[in-house]
C-alpha cells in the first residue's frame, strides 16, 4: 500500500496539515459522535441500573447486569447436575480422549521399540484409570487427572512423528470424545449442559440460536455460493442474466423479502408445503412449530446471502492465474483435482474474508425474525430468540438501558473472540500467493 | 484410437455443459420465485392467493368473465304468520313496502366495481296478478285438513292481499325457506316424528283398547260377536301392515337425513302413495256398521285419530303439487327483455352523484370545508363540526346510497332500478322489480357476466397496489425513504470525499494512526452503538425527527477506505504538478480528483442509497409516528394491520422492493463492480 514516494517528498508538504484536518472534520465529528463516544458511553452504561421507561436516574450496580444476564437462571429448569462437576467431567473425558488420540499416534513407535518403559507404565496406568473411570465415578478425579496428564505431557514431548493431519486428529479426537462421553456412567458434560441450559435462561436461547443459526447459515451459504460462482466463472452464456438472478435478493429490503417468505411458509397456502406434497412430503408447519424456526430462518438468510457470496467469490476466482489449470490440465488432472488443489487453496483468502463477514452478520441476525414471526421472537417458548433480539427486546420493549448495554457488550465480546480464532486460525491455513 | 477419445471427450464436455446451464437455470428459478410469487399474488383476489393448491393465475387479467352467484333466499323467505300479533299482521298486509320486490344476486366470487356487467335471464316468466288470483281461489277452496304444522299459516298466507306475496310465501314454506318442509331433511324429520307417533299409538290401541272394547263376552248377541270379531280381524291387519309400511318407509326415508335438496314431484308422488299405505283402509260398508256401535268404533276410531297426521302431511304433498303445477302452468307473462346491463359508477361519478344530494342539505361553505376529507368521512366531520345527528344520519344515508348507484344501460320496463351493494366481503346485485315477486326469478337461471376494456383491466391488475397505497399512508412512507436515502447519500458521499483524499493525498501528524483507528471502528458491531445513540438523540429532542434518521449514518469508514484506495492509485504526481502550477488542494479536488474517481464515487454512492433505504432496526427504534417512518418500517407497520391479506401486502412489499430493483438494473455494473470490491483486501 505504502508508496515509497511519499516519504520523499514528506518535507513538501508541510502545510497541509491545517487542510487536512479541515477535510477530516465533518467525518471526525460523526464519528466520534456516534461511534467512538457511544462505544465508551454503552461500556459505562453497562455497569448502571438505568429504567428508562419509568425515568428513574442510573445508579451504579458493577457487574450486576453481567452477572444477571450470564447467571441468572430459572432454577426449575436448571440441569440437574452442577456446573463444577459438567466441566470436571468434560475435562475428563477431554483428558481420555486427547490420550487414546496420543496413543494411536505413537502406537508404532510403543510398540516396535518396546524399549521405552516410561511409555508403557504411563499408558497402562492411563488405561486403568479410564476403566477405573468407567466402573467408578467422577468423584476420583483427583487419582486420575495428574496421570493423564503427565502421561499425555510426555507423549507430546517424546512424540517423533505426527501421523494424521490437522484435520483428521480433529475428527478423531471428537470421535473418542463423543464414545467417552457417551459410555461415561453418568451423562454429565458440558456441551449437554448448555444445552439444557437454554431453557433456562432467555439469554442462553439467544446465544444457543444464534450459534445453531450461524453454524449453519454460514456454511450453507459459502458452499452453494462457491458452487455457483465456479459454475458462472466457466465459458457459459447469459452470465450477467444469471449472476443479477443471483444477486437481486441481497439488495432487496429485509423487510419486504421476509414478508414474500412469510407468504412462501405459510401453513396453509404456502408455496413451499405445496411443493413439499409434490414431492410427496409432508407439509411443515414452518412458522407455528418451535423445532423449524431456526431453519425457516436460515432459509431465508441463505437464499438472501447467496448474491453477495457469489459476487466476492466470483471475484476471487478472477483473481487466480488461469496458467495454474492450464498446468494442470497438462498433468491430467480432473476437475475435481483441480478444484480441490488449486481453487480452493486459492480462494481461501476469498473464503477467509467471507468467513469472518458473514459469521458477524450470523452473530447479528435480527430483522428475519422480527418480520417472519409478526414482532415476537418466534411462534412460542422464545424458538426464535437471538442475542440481538434478546438486546432489542430489554431495550426496545423494557428499555432497560444498563442491561441492554450490557447484553450488546457480551455481544461485541462473542464477535471478538470468534474473530480472534478466525485470524489465528488463517495464519495457519489460508494461502496468500 | 485418439479421434475416439477425442469425441468422447467432446461429448463429455457437451454433457457437463448443459448441466452447468440446468443447474444455473434451476437455482435461477429458486432464486427469482419468490419475487414471482409476490407479484402473482400481489394481482390476485383473495380467494385466490388462499387457495390451496396455489393458483398461478389471476381471474384480474380477464376482459371478460362470467361470475358465479346465486339468488339471496332471505328476500323470500317465509314469515311465521303465527307469532306475529294481529297489529303486525294488519301491517304487514296493508300493501307494499319499500324496495320489497327486489332480487338480490349475492356475488360468489370476487369483482372489481368497474367496466360493465350484464345479467342475462333465461326464461324470465312470472305469475301476473289476474293468475295468481285464479290459483289462490283454487287453493282456498282446497277441503282436506292440511298438515297442522303448517295449516293455520298457510290459511293465512291465502288471505294476503297482496297476491304476488301470497305465491312467494306458499313458496317460501314448501321449498324455498330453510325451515321449507319439502327439503329432505325437513321431511324426514317431520315424517319421522309423525310415523314414529303414530306406531306407538297404535301399539297402544292393541294394548288399552283391544281387550276393553272388542273381547267377545258370551252375553253378546251373535250379531254383535260377528261384528266384534270383524272389527278385531281389521284392526289387527291393519295395524299389522300400517306397522309394517311405517317401519318400510322409515328404512327408505333414512338416507335424507342431511340433504338440503328439494324433494322432486315424483318422489313426492312416491312417498304420498307410501303414506297412503300407513293410513287404515277400511271399506264405507264396514265403517257405517262399525259406527252403529259406540264401543266397537272407539278403537276404530282411535286409530283414525292416529293416522290423520300421517293423512294431513299427504294432503299437503297434494296441495303443494297442485299448487306448484298451477303456478307452472301459468306462470306465463315475460319480461319485455332478457338483459340487464350496467356500468359501475368511478369513484368521481359517485362523489358527485353524492354531493349533488348533499348540496341540497347543506351551506356552501361547509360543503367547500368538506370536500378536502373522504366522501366516506364527512358524517365523521359533520359530527366534529356540531351539526344535528338528523342531519349527519341523512347525509351518511346518502352517501351509503350513492355508493350502490349504478348507471343502467339497458334493462326491462319491468325493472325499476339496480343497484350494487358490497358489505364487508359480500357484494350483491339489488334488483328491484315493479311487482313482481323476486320469488319468481327464483326458478330461473341468471348469468352474470362482466367486461373490462383495456385500461380497466390494467387498472384491475393493479388495484390491489391502489388499495395497499391506500389504506396506510405509503406516500409519506415513500418520500420519508427518498428524502432520508438521497440525503444521507449525498452527504455521506461528500464527507468521505473529503476524508479520503485527506488520507490518500495529504501529509499530516498521526494519519497512519487516525486512519488505524478509524478501520478499528468498523469492528463494532452496530448494536453496542444503539442505546446510546438513542439516549443522546432522546437528549437532543431528536427522536422522531429527519435528523435522527440522517445524522447519525453520515459516515461511513467503509466509503472513506473505498475512495482512499481509489484515490491512491491516481499518481501523486499529477497532485503535486497541479500544486505547482498554483492549484488549491480543494480545486485540485474537485476539478480533477473527483472527476476521475467517478466509478468509484457512483459505486460508494449505490451502495449507500440502497442500504439506507433497506435499513430497519434503526428507523423502527427512532421513529415514533406515521409521518416519519420509511417504507421498510412502515410495510412491518402495515403487516399487522393488513393480517393476512396477502394479496395487499405482497403490492405492499413489491411498492417498496421496485424503486431498489430499477436502481438496481439501471447500475448493475457498478453495483456488483462495489460488491465484488468489498472482498479485495
Amino acid at each position: 500500500m505504502k508508496k515509497p514516494y511519499i516519504k520523499s517528498t514528506k518535507t513538501k508538504l508541510q502545510g497541509d496539515n491545517k487542510t487536512a484536518w479541515l477535510y477530516l472534520f465533518p467525518s471526525l465529528v460523526v464519528i466520534s459522535a456516534f461511534v467512538i463516544w457511544p462505544v465508551f458511553y454503552s461500556f459505562i452504561l453497562s455497569f448502571y441500573n438505568w429504567d428508562f421507561k419509568n425515568l428513574t436516574r442510573p445508579e451504579f450496580i458493577g457487574f450486576q447486569n453481567y452477572a444477571k444476564i450470564l447467571f441468572t437462571f430459572d432454577t426449575d429448569r436448571l440441569p440437574n447436575y452442577s456446573l463444577t462437576s459438567a466441566l470436571v467431567s468434560s475435562f475428563s473425558y477431554f483428558l481420555f480422549a486427547l490420550f487414546f488420540l496420543r496413543f494411536i499416534d505413537i502406537f508404532k513407535e510403543v510398540v516396535g521399540r518396546k524399549s521405552n518403559f516410561v511409555y508403557f507404565m504411563l499408558s497402562i496406568l492411563s488405561i486403568i484409570s479410564f476403566i477405573a473411570f468407567l466402573a467408578f465415578n467422577t468423584k476420583i478425579f483427583l487419582i486420575y487427572f495428574p496421570i493423564l496428564a503427565i502421561t499425555n505431557l510426555y507423549i507430546q514431548l517424546h512424540r517423533k512423528e505426527k501421523k494424521f493431519s490437522f484435520v483428521g486428529r480433529l475428527i478423531l479426537f471428537f470421535i473418542f470424545y463423543i464414545a467417552i462421553s457417551k459410555l461415561a456412567p453418568v451423562q454429565k458434560n458440558l456441551f449437554n449442559y448448555f444445552i439444557t441450559l437454554k431453557d433456562a435462561s432467555v439469554f442462553y436461547k439467544g446465544l444457543y440460536n444464534t450459534v445453531y443459526y450461524a453454524i449453519f447459515s454460514v456454511p450453507i451459504t459459502i458452499i452453494i455460493s462457491v458452487g455457483v460462482a465456479i459454475l458462472l466463472n466457466s465459458d457459459i452464456k447469459f452470465k450477467s442474466f444469471f449472476r443479477t438472478a443471483y444477486f437481486i435478493p441481497y439488495v432487496t429490503s429485509m423487510v419486504a423479502v421476509s414478508l414474500v417468505w412469510q407468504w412462501l411458509l405459510n401453513d396453509n397456502y404456502g408455496l413451499i408445503n405445496y411443493f413439499l406434497q409434490l414431492m410427496g412430503l409432508h407439509p411443515v408447519r414452518w412458522l407455528s412449530d418451535e423445532k423449524y424456526t431456526i431453519p425457516a430462518i436460515i432459509m431465508v438468510s441463505v437464499w438472501k446471502s447467496i448474491g453477495y457470496d457469489t459476487i466476492i467469490f466470483l471475484a476471487g476466482l478472477q483473481n487466480i492465474d488461469k496458467t495454474y489449470y492450464e498446468a494442470a490440465e497438462i498433468d491430467g488432472a480432473n476437475a475435481w483435482q483441480k478444484f480441490i488443489n488449486i481453487t480452493w487453496p486459492l480462494l481461501s483468502p476469498t473464503t477467509y474474508f467471507i468467513m469472518i463477514v458473514s459469521l458477524i452478520g450470523a452473530f447479528k441476525v435480527f430483522s428475519q425474525i422480527f418480520i417472519l414471526f409478526n414482532g415476537t421472537p418466534g411462534p412460542y417458548n422464545n424458538s426464535g430468540m437471538t442475542i440481538v433480539y434478546f438486546v432489542f427486546q430489554q431495550f426496545y420493549t423494557y428499555q432497560k438501558m444498563g442491561y441492554a448495554s450490557a447484553g450488546a457488550y457480551i455481544l461485541f465480546a462473542i464477535i471478538m473472540v470468534f474473530t480472534i480464532i478466525e485470524v489465528w486460525y488463517s495464519k495457519k491455513r489460508v494461502h496468500y500467493d | 484410437m485418439s479421434e475416439k477419445m477425442r469425441k468422447k471427450n467432446r461429448l463429455s464436455k457437451k454433457i457437463g455443459k448443459t448441466a452447468v446451464y440446468v443447474v444455473l437455470i434451476i437455482g435461477t428459478v429458486v432464486m427469482l420465485l419468490p419475487f414471482v410469487w409476490m407479484l402473482i399474488t400481489s394481482f390476485q383476489f383473495p380467494n385466490e392467493s388462499n387457495s390451496f393448491p396455489p393458483v398461478w393465475f389471476s381471474k384480474n387479467f380477464l376482459f371478460h368473465r362470467y361470475i358465479a352467484h346465486s339468488i339471496d333466499k332471505s328476500t323470500i323467505n317465509v314469515i311465521d304468520f303465527q307469532s306475529m300479533s294481529l297489529q303486525e299482521w294488519l301491517s304487514f298486509n296493508s300493501g307494499h313496502k319499500k324496495h320489497k320486490d327486489t332480487l338480490n344476486l349475492v356475488l360468489d366470487d370476487y369483482v372489481r366495481t368497474r367496466g360493465i356487467m350484464t345479467i342475462t335471464f333465461n326464461n324470465p316468466t312470472y305469475l301476473s296478478d289476474k293468475y295468481a288470483l285464479l290459483i289462490t281461489d283454487n287453493l282456498k277452496k282446497y277441503d282436506k285438513p292440511l298438515d297442522p304444522a303448517i295449516a293455520s299459516n298457510i290459511s293465512k298466507i291465502l288471505t294476503l292481499e297482496n297476491l304476488q306475496d301470497v305465491v312467494s310465501q306458499l313458496f317460501g314454506t314448501f321449498e324455498i325457506s330453510d325451515k321449507a318442509i319439502f327439503l329432505k331433511g325437513n321431511f324426514y324429520k317431520h315424517l319421522r316424528s309423525y310415523l314414529k307417533t303414530e306406531v306407538s299409538n297404535l301399539n297402544k290401541i292393541e294394548q288399552k283398547h283391544y281387550d276393553r272394547f272388542l273381547t267377545v263376552s258370551s252375553d253378546d248377541s251373535e250379531s254383535l260377536k260377528v261384528l266384534k270379531l270383524k272389527a278385531r280381524n281389521i284392526l289387527y291387519s291393519q295395524i299389522a301392515k300400517i306397522t309394517k309400511n311405517a317401519s318400510d318407509l322409515m328404512y327408505i326415508t333414512s338416507d335424507m337425513k342431511n340433504s338440503s335438496r328439494l324433494l322432486k314431484a315424483d318422489e313426492l308422488n312416491k312417498f304420498r302413495a307410501l303414506m297412503l299405505s300407513c293410513t287404515p283402509s277400511i271399506s264405507s260398508s264396514d265403517l257405517l256398521a262399525f259406527k252403529s256401535n259406540r264401543k266397537i268404533y272407539f278403537p276404530i276410531r282411535k286409530m283414525i285419530e292416529y293416522t290423520q297426521p300421517i293423512e294431513d302431511l299427504s294432503n299437503t304433498i297434494d296441495f303443494y303439487l297442485q299448487f306448484r303445477k298451477a303456478y307452472f302452468a301459468y306462470k306465463t307473462a315475460t319480461l319485455k327483455s332478457k338483459v340487464v346491463k350496467f356500468r359501475f359508477f368511478t369513484r368521481k361519478e359517485m362523489e358527485n352523484y353524492a354531493l349533488k344530494q348533499i348540496d341540497k342539505l347543506l351551506p356552501p361553505q361547509t360543503i367547500e370545508e368538506l370536500k378536502k376529507y373522504r366522501l366516506e368521512d364527512y358524517p365523521k366531520q359533520l359530527l366534529l363540526e356540531g351539526f344535528k345527528p338528523d342531519l349527519v344520519n341523512e347525509v351518511s344515508y346518502i352517501i351509503a346510497d350513492a355508493r350502490t348507484q349504478v348507471h343502467v344501460i339497458t334493462k326491462p320496463p319491468e325493472v325499476e332500478s339496480i343497484r350494487f351493494k358490497s358489505v364487508g366481503n359480500t357484494d350483491t346485485v339489488v334488483i328491484s322489480f315493479y311487482k313482481i315477486n323476486p320469488v319468481n326469478f327464483y326458478f330461473d337461471k341468471t348469468a352474470m357476466e362482466v367486461n373490462y376494456n383495456f385500461i380497466e383491466v390494467v387498472k384491475n391488475v393493479f388495484q390491489n397496489y391502489v388499495d395497499a397505497w391506500n389504506s396506510a399512508p405509503f406516500g409519506i412512507y415513500f418520500m420519508n425513504s427518498v428524502l432520508v436515502a438521497g440525503a444521507s447519500t449525498i452527504v455521506e458521499v461528500i464527507f468521505a470525499i473529503l476524508a479520503a483524499f485527506a488520507f490518500a493525498k495529504l501529509q499530516f501528524a498521526g494519519k497512519e494512526i487516525l486512519f488505524s483507528l478509524l478501520l478499528m471502528t468498523m469492528m463494532i458491531p452496530g448494536e453496542v452503538l444503539l442505546v446510546p445513540n438513542y439516549i443522546s438523540l432522546t437528549k437532543l429532542g431528536w427522536i422522531d425527527t429527519y435528523y435522527a434518521l440522517i445524522t447519525p449514518w453520515l459516515v461511513s469508514v467503509f466509503t472513506i477506505f473505498l475512495m482512499r484506495q481509489f484515490f491512491m492509485s491516481i499518481p501523486q504526481e499529477l497532485f503535486e504538478a497541479a500544486k505547482i502550477d498554483g492549484c488549491t488542494p480543494t480545486r485540485f479536488l474537485w476539478q480533477i480528483l473527483v472527476p476521475l474517481s467517478k466509478p468509484v464515487i457512483v459505486t460508494a454512492a449505490l451502495l449507500k442509497f440502497v442500504g439506507s433505504w433497506n435499513s430497519f432496526l434503526w428507523v423502527l427504534i427512532v421513529t415514533k409516528s406515521p409521518k416519519m417512518r420509511t417504507l421498510p418500517v412502515g410495510l412491518q407497520n402495515f403487516q399487522s394491520e393488513a393480517g393476512t391479506d396477502y394479496n395487499l401486502l405482497m403490492a405492499a412489499s413489491a411498492i417498496s422492493i421496485i424503486p431498489v430493483l430499477i436502481i438496481f438494473f439501471f447500475a448493475q455494473k457498478q453495483f456488483i463492480r462495489g460488491i465484488a470490491k468489498t472482498g479485495i483486501k
